[in-house]
């Protein structure tokens, strides 16, 4: 099955939702026993929406992520995203689905140790664009760690960078591609309110300018607030309980 | 392709900072190719030497020689018909220049000698034949004496000295003979005079009992195939006792030696590759579980499996060119090195070159092992989820999936891998069959180890639970899913599977070498004692420390009348001892104890209180030479009776049979002949010159040899080869133990992290140390007692098959390596949960 990835078919959905969720079931087995983790979840995500997910520990938050990200199958129900449904794709084609429409931001960074910061986004963009120049490759990426106010870090690994840097390059990395989607899990989570304050802000920044839709998963109710919509899950149920919010 | 050259970049870079953990890799890696370059280049150097020179080092394209006598004039003229023909005479003598004398390895030569190369002396002229330069000059014949026996005779050229109690005169120095390497081994200092020369000798009688004569003759082809012409020589020949060599099957006992050293490095390093090849797939195994992260990252950001591939491939094939880099460099310049060393050892010129063809297989091997071994683990790392990002720190390594891997064609990268590394093991050995056992055994032995650690898996879940704590603790993770136990069985069991191989075939190769046991070479013999003189030696030895040995042994002389009741005239003998025996009288000995020398090779021998039936032990080449079996009844003529004795035993004393006797009969039966005495005096170390005064003084009748320097001269040969095999197989075994280093690095993450989590609950060090010391232990202990039997079993084979020699088995030996190698994978196991213990939890707890 081919990906749907081309510019007509990415424009035809323009109108339409980035993010498509129909009735999805979620269910692992374990010792042999069902464990039902997202049960008949709908979600729909307009372009450049910023959607919040707030909810529990446990309670299928980062599941429905990785749904959305094409790291996990659901087990019941469609997801759509950009326009391409993603449940019946192979590996190698969720990931060329991933290096063109989704960006990914962790709460534990996940840099590459032994890369320098300009490595670690170039490498992204290097993946999702084959075709670029390594000298075009490297160009954009020093501009991508200068947008995030790290121009002068580019030869730094991460051990040298502090959390917040270390976010920030991940924040570039994620968005170099210029993906229509951003997931973000717990962006925040391991900063200090200030410092997770200037991140959020860079990536809210960032995610309009590029007309990119956000979905990010916080236990900061302050950061929830920022979103377009908020979303609470419950033990694998998905709520809508903020319609639209001021960004 | 661009995008395989920027995977490949990056994956480059992304070595940075891990470069430390990969040096066992690399090191396994360059040993193996080191000793297969290294061994194939000296190898091919010494193949190409003899397929090149074969007739030059034989001195002619066939030989035909035999030890009983000499060729008749028809036979001569039978030879001379295929070309031209120059006979060689070997003997040994007793040589004499006043109150010096030396042993003496005589070849006396006939017209046209030598037909190919040159004969070594500085005052031989060029245009000179060397029988005209040995002819008779003023009533004396000439002699090229060996610069070692002009020292120890006290005389120069141009002096006279004598050789079998008659006067020659020196007429130069012996340097080099054209065929030395086909001779062998030969007891004396050699000394080169004509036929002529031979002919006067007063006194031929070797002072030695179990030395003869060998008649050679040397036939330069007039044309065609120096096979054909050989088996030509043998149909017309039949079985009147000449043995034909042409000049490939003629090289001597060193040239089989070194041949035997080669076969045995070739084992070495194929299992040195093999047991390298594991170290790379644990080494890369736990590096890819270990990068679980980045390979979850990059395959977040999109990237497929082809690219994982690509970024970690990339890494092991810079480390694998590193590593065989090392290898060849090494390799090639210790065999540049060593050749001028083996080409004096072996008496064949070599070139001081080196050949590309080996040097190309040693790196295909290598490369090819560092293919095969990581291209699991790296297709492992394929199926890393980037799911794991999102759920813990801590990244497992997924199961390897045997059944897609073998039942796709995932599979054919390591099936042509597999059939690249067959042929290029062929091209190294020559030996299809070889390969193909050591590779059928190899896939066995890890199949075994497998399946022995599934089923005492299995075992251990279904056993109640132990009553110690600290045993309970070691044991519960062995049968766990995700235990490291399953990699640490195969490894170590690979491991030291090769090692008892390698420690089993060099020792059957020291005893190849060195005889059936350690053999103190003694200083000085004489022969024809009186019992008087024994005592008289006797008491010396027990009063002068310098005179540490001394032996004594009855001689008689007796001929072989009859075996079985049928006459000798109608046996036809095949080799030089068979024809020796029927050459007429041969010296005779009993004894009531074996000697340290010597090894029973089939029967048993008698006991030390004897006084039953006679009984007679024979050299163990007699059994073929003869067609001798244990129970057959030899008759020997002796003192004009005849003596019968049933064949109690066969054995081997190797190479010093100069001082040992063909036949050995049991007490009871000889004692009541008149004998001599033959006695064997061993000097303390840098004694020798004052041993030599003080026996001369004590028995100036006695004429004392000087054997030790000749015996040293060989002995020493036959050492540095044996040296030279333990430390190849030294190497092999410090391969394994890196291998097994490399091993326990396999779930080292999570050893850590276990034991800071039972720190933080309250363990104290010993316990956790307990803990990991008594898994490994258990681990190392499974994994022996399956590799030693297939490490044994393996080295059967191939003592049997390829090496061609005898097989013994040392339990002692084994013992101690398998238990050296359980204490040390024990010890390195608890080694590896250090750090975990010198740091804080809370800093480690923060890290994994």
């Amino acid at each position: 099955m081919a990906v749907e990835t081309k510019p007509a078919a990415a424009k035809r959905h323009e109108t339409e939702a980035i993010i498509a969720v129909s009735g999805v079931d979620y269910t692992l087995e374990i010792a042999g026993k069902p464990l039902h983790i997202l049960r008949q979840v709908d979600l729909s995500v307009a372009p450049a929406d910023v959607v919040a997910i707030v909810g529990p520990s446990g309670s299928g938050k980062t599941s429905l992520l990785m749904l959305l990200a094409g790291l996990e199958r659901a087990t019941a129900g469609t997801i759509t995203v950009a326009g391409t449904v993603l449940n019946n794709l192979s590996e190698d084609q969720l990931a060329l689905f991933r290096r063109k429409t989704v960006g990914i931001v962790f709460q534990s960074f996940h840099l590459i140790p032994s890369l320098t910061a300009l490595d670690n986004v170039a490498l992204a963009l290097e993946i999702a664009e084959p075709d670029k120049s390594l000298a075009e490759v490297r160009k954009a990426a020093a501009q991508a760690l200068e947008a995030v106010g790290l121009g002068n870090r580019l030869d730094h690994r991460p051990s040298a960078l502090s959390g917040g840097e270390q976010q920030r390059v991940g924040l570039a990395r994620a968005m170099i591609a210029r993906p229509r989607l951003l997931l973000a899990d717990e962006p925040t989570g391991n900063l200090d309110q200030e410092t997770g304050a200037r991140v959020v802000e860079l990536m809210f920044d960032l995610a309009r300018q590029q007309g990119t839709a956000v979905v990010l998963i916080t236990h900061d109710p302050g950061l929830a607030e920022r979103a377009d919509q908020v979303y609470t899950m419950t033990a694998g149920l998905l709520t809508q309980t903020q319609a639209s919010a001021a960004r | 392709m661009r995008a395989i050259v920027a995977a490949t970049l990056i994956g480059l870079k992304d070595m940075r900072g891990d470069l430390r953990r990969f040096g066992l890799l690399v090191l396994c890696l360059a040993v193996g190719t080191a000793l297969i370059a290294g061994v194939s280049s000296v190898g091919t150097s010494i193949r190409e030497a003899v397929a090149q020179n074969a007739a030059v080092i034989m001195g002619g394209d066939v030989e035909l020689s035999r030890t009983d006598r000499a060729a008749t004039a028809d036979e001569l003229a039978q030879f001379a018909r295929y070309g031209r023909v120059a006979a060689v005479i070997d003997t040994n003598v007793r040589g004499e220049a006043g109150d010096n004398g030396a042993f003496v390895d005589l070849i006396s030569i006939g017209e046209g000698y030598p037909l190919l190369g040159a004969v070594g002396a500085p005052e031989l002229p060029a245009d000179q034949s060397i029988t005209a330069f040995l002819e008779v000059r003023g009533g004396l014949p000439g002699a090229l004496v060996s610069g070692l026996m002009l020292e120890q005779l006290d005389v120069a050229v141009g002096e006279v000295f004598e050789l079998g109690g008659t006067p020659f005169e020196v007429r130069g120095t012996l340097t080099a003979l054209p065929d030395a390497a086909v001779r062998g081994f030969r007891l004396g200092l050699p000394a080169l005079i004509t036929i002529e020369g031979l002919a006067g000798l007063s006194d031929r009688t070797s002072p030695l009992p179990g030395l003869g004569t060998t008649f050679r003759y040397k036939l330069a082809l007039n044309g065609g195939d120096a096979d054909a012409a050989k088996a030509a020589l043998q149909d017309e020949l039949g079985e009147s006792g000449w043995l034909v060599l042409s000049a490939r099957d003629g090289l001597g006992p060193m040239v089989r030696y070194y041949d035997l050293f080669m076969r045995f490095l070739v084992i070495v390093g194929l299992a040195s590759l093999l047991i390298g090849g594991v170290s790379v797939w644990t080494g890369i195994s736990a590096y890819i579980a270990e990068r679980g992260n980045v390979i979850a990252v990059l395959r977040a950001m999109g990237a497929d499996r082809q690219r994982i591939y690509i970024h970690f491939s990339s890494q092991v094939a810079m480390l694998a060119l590193v590593g065989v880099g090392i290898g060849l460099a090494i390799g090639a310049t210790v065999a540049l090195l060593v050749l001028p060393a083996v080409a004096r050892a072996v008496g064949i010129s070599l070139a001081a070159s080196l050949h590309l063809q080996p040097l190309a297989v040693a790196a295909g091997v290598g490369l090819l092992t560092a293919f095969a071994f990581s291209y699991v683990p790296l297709v492992q790392a394929q199926s890393f989820s980037p799911v794991l990002l999102f759920r813990s720190k801590g990244l497992a390594a997924p199961p390897v999936d045997w059944r897609t891997m073998l039942l796709t064609p995932r599979v054919l990268p390591l099936v042509l891998a597999g059939a690249a590394f067959f042929w290029l093991a062929t091209v190294m050995t020559g030996d299809a069959v070889l390969v193909a056992a050591f590779a059928v055994v190899s896939v066995l032995a890890v199949i075994l180890f497998r399946l022995a650690i599934v089923a005492a898996s299995w075992g251990l879940r279904r056993l109640p639970e132990p009553r110690s704590r600290t045993l309970r603790h070691a044991l519960r993770d062995i049968g766990e899913p995700g235990s490291n136990a399953p990699a640490v069985v195969v490894s170590v069991g690979l491991a030291l599977a090769m090692l008892v191989v390698v420690l089993v075939l060099e020792v059957n190769l020291r005893n190849e070498y060195l005889g059936a046991s350690v053999f103190d070479a003694p200083t000085f013999v004489a022969s024809d004692l009186f019992d008087d003189e024994v005592e008289t030696l006797e008491a010396m030895r027990q009063t002068d420390p310098d005179l540490t040995v001394f032996n004594w042994t009855p001689m008689l002389r007796g001929s072989l009348m009859a075996v079985n009741g049928q006459p000798v005239a109608s046996l036809r003998p095949d080799g030089p001892e068979a024809q020796f025996l029927l050459s007429g009288e041969i010296p005779l000995t009993y004894r009531a104890v074996l000697p340290a020398s010597s090894r029973v090779v089939e029967g048993a021998w008698w006991p030390a209180d004897h006084a039953g039936e006679p009984l007679v032990s024979l050299h163990e080449k007699l059994r073929r030479g003869l067609g001798l079996r244990l129970g057959d009844e030899v008759t020997f003529e002796i003192f004009g009776e005849p003596v019968s004795a049933r064949i109690a035993n066969f054995r081997d004393y190797s190479w010093q049979g100069g001082i040992d006797f063909l036949g050995t009969f049991s007490p009871g039966v000889l004692e009541v002949f008149p004998a001599t005495l033959l006695g064997a005096v061993t000097a303390a170390s840098g004694t020798d010159d004052s041993v030599e005064r003080k026996l001369a003084a004590a028995l100036p009748d006695v004429r004392f040899i000087a054997i030790g320097q000749t015996l040293e001269l060989i002995t020493t040969a036959l050492s540095q080869l044996s040296l030279a095999a333990s430390l190849v197989g030294g190497l092999a075994v410090s391969n394994g133990l890196l291998v097994l280093v490399g091993s326990l690095a396999t779930g080292r993450r999570q050893r850590q992290a276990d034991a800071v989590i039972n720190k933080v609950l309250g363990a104290t060090r010993i316990q956790v140390i307990a803990v990991n010391v008594l898994h490994f232990l258990v681990l190392a202990s499974f994994a022996a007692l399956l590799a030693t039997p297939i490490g044994v079993a393996l080295a059967w084979v191939l003592t049997l098959v390829m090496l061609n020699v005898e097989f013994t088995l040392n339990p002692l030996t084994l013992l101690a390596v398998d238990l050296g190698a359980i204490v040390i994978t024990g010890l390195l196991g608890a080694t590896t949960i250090l750090k975990a213990l010198s740091i804080r939890p809370a800093h480690l707890l923060r890290e994994t």
